[in-house]
């Protein structure tokens, strides 16, 4: 290494770094041990280099930069740990989600028989005294309430019905299906005020293998007997207490 | 929180904290080199660590936490320049080894914002590179890993640079020079 190929190496060397330590560096350094005028080049050289460095590391950083850089990251960023903890939760709550999906579709599908509507309704009965929406005797304010808020369109009730004392009527979901359910009081079965005939309607087009126009169906569901029959768009179920052909005056038709 | 080493073998916390406090200063100290506004350096280190805390994860050699906070700046810092012009290559040696005389006491009579001045009347191309070599005790390996270019381009640059810095500090000063800039 001649004394030019030294200074220019040298050129690049930075004093107080781990420069020293580079082979190339090593070299150009131990000639400079040799040769008196590059050393004074190479003393000169790092006197410079060593003013220069400092000025660079005298920049002066703005108070604050830290707490600024640290408080904007709380606000805005969530720690890796954080963010792999999040990423865990959202995997787990997909393999959730896709479970819950899988169990739905292994589900029983639900039954929208007829047969069952039917026998829910009686249950509800037989479960307690059928909380109302409205209660209130005017059967006209009744029907306009059902087709209002139930299942659309006319209801045909069968006269005898018609002139029974209603108490107040309710509108409820079945399988996310409409239900309204109209009660009243037969003055035989329970006090005035007391409902036990309760008519529930839903649309025919709703439930599966219901009972043919005009072709009642008498049934008993437990202490209950329920009468069924469609008329127009509608399916009707009349569940109450006593016997069949107590159940059976209030749905005729003639 | 997980320690690993740097390249100069010093124990490194990963923790954001930790690295916060490690390396703002010589990354402020970087990016203002760069941008010589004081707001400007500041988001662009903010923003690096913005990116630690979004895409830091994704390093794998947790050695190289140091080289990728200064890569990382430099690529902001190109990206808001929205430079599109590749930079000459110049190998080592095609550099003329003519340094010119400064005396260190010529320095010493100069503040930092000063020298700062003259580095921003550098070729811009060299303008990181000598940011690098003065402000922090990155090798040259480092520095041609933060910036993206071969060793030789590196050191290179350097040379240039440093050269036309001092030839900057040697005359009548940066301000003075671009005085003379501006009659011209």
């Amino acid at each position: 290494m001649t004394r030019d190929e030294a200074k220019q190496t040298l050129a690049l060397y930075r004093p107080g770094t781990a420069d020293r330590d580079d082979p190339e560096f090593a070299e150009a350094l131990a000639l400079a041990q040799r040769d008196p005028e590059l050393a004074r080049w190479l003393a000169d050289h790092c006197a410079l280099q060593a003013a220069i460095r400092a000025k660079f590391q005298q920049i002066a950083v703005p108070d604050g930069l830290k707490e600024q850089i640290l408080s904007e990251r709380k606000a805005r960023f969530m720690p890796v740990l954080q963010r792999r903890t999040v990423l865990l939760a959202a995997a787990a709550a997909l393999v959730f989600l896709a479970l819950g999906v899988w169990s739905l579709y292994q589900r029983p599908r639900e039954d929208n028989s007829f047969s069952n509507f039917r026998d829910w309704m009686a249950r509800k009965v037989l479960r307690g005294y059928p909380q109302m929406d409205r209660e209130t005797n005017d059967l006209k304010q009744i029907l306009q309430y059902v087709a209002d808020h139930g299942p659309r369109g006319d209801y045909a009730l069968p006269k005898p019905l018609a002139k029974t004392s209603p108490t107040g009527c309710a509108v409820f979901p079945w399988h996310g299906r409409s239900v309204a359910m109209v009660c009243f009081n037969s003055g035989k079965m329970a006090p005035p005020t007391t409902p036990d005939l309760f008519l529930f309607v839903i649309s025919r087009s709703e439930v599966e293998k219901p009972p043919a126009t005009n072709a009642l169906q008498m049934t008993r569901v437990n202490a209950l007997v329920a009468a069924s029959w469609s008329a127009g768009d509608k399916t009707y179920v009349l569940a109450g207490l006593g016997d069949e052909a107590f159940i059976r005056h209030y749905v005729s038709y003639e | 929180m997980s320690l690993t080493n740097d390249s100069a073998g010093k124990s490194v916390s990963l923790d954001f904290e930790s690295l916060v406090a490690r390396y703002y200063r010589a990354l402020y100290q970087f990016a203002f080199s760069l941008t010589r506004a004081e707001a400007d350096a500041c988001d662009l280190t903010q923003q690096t660590f913005y990116i630690w805390a979004t895409k830091g994860h994704q390093l794998r050699d947790e050695s190289k936490v140091k080289t990728w906070l200064f890569t990382t700046l430099h690529r902001e810092f190109l990206e808001t320049r929205r430079r599109q012009t590749r930079f000459p290559h110049y190998e080592l040696s095609q550099v003329a080894p003519e340094l010119p005389a400064i005396a260190p006491a010529r320095v010493n009579q100069l503040d930092s914002a000063q020298v700062l001045v003259a580095l921003g009347q550098v070729d811009e191309v060299y303008q990181a590179p000598v940011a690098l070599f003065y402000l922090e005790d990155c090798s040259y390996k480092e520095i041609a890993a933060i910036l993206d270019v071969p060793m030789g381009t590196v050191k290179s640059r350097i040379a240039r640079g440093i050269a036309q810095l001092q030839k900057l500090l040697a005359e009548n000063g940066p301000q003075d020079r671009a005085r003379k800039e501006r009659r011209d």
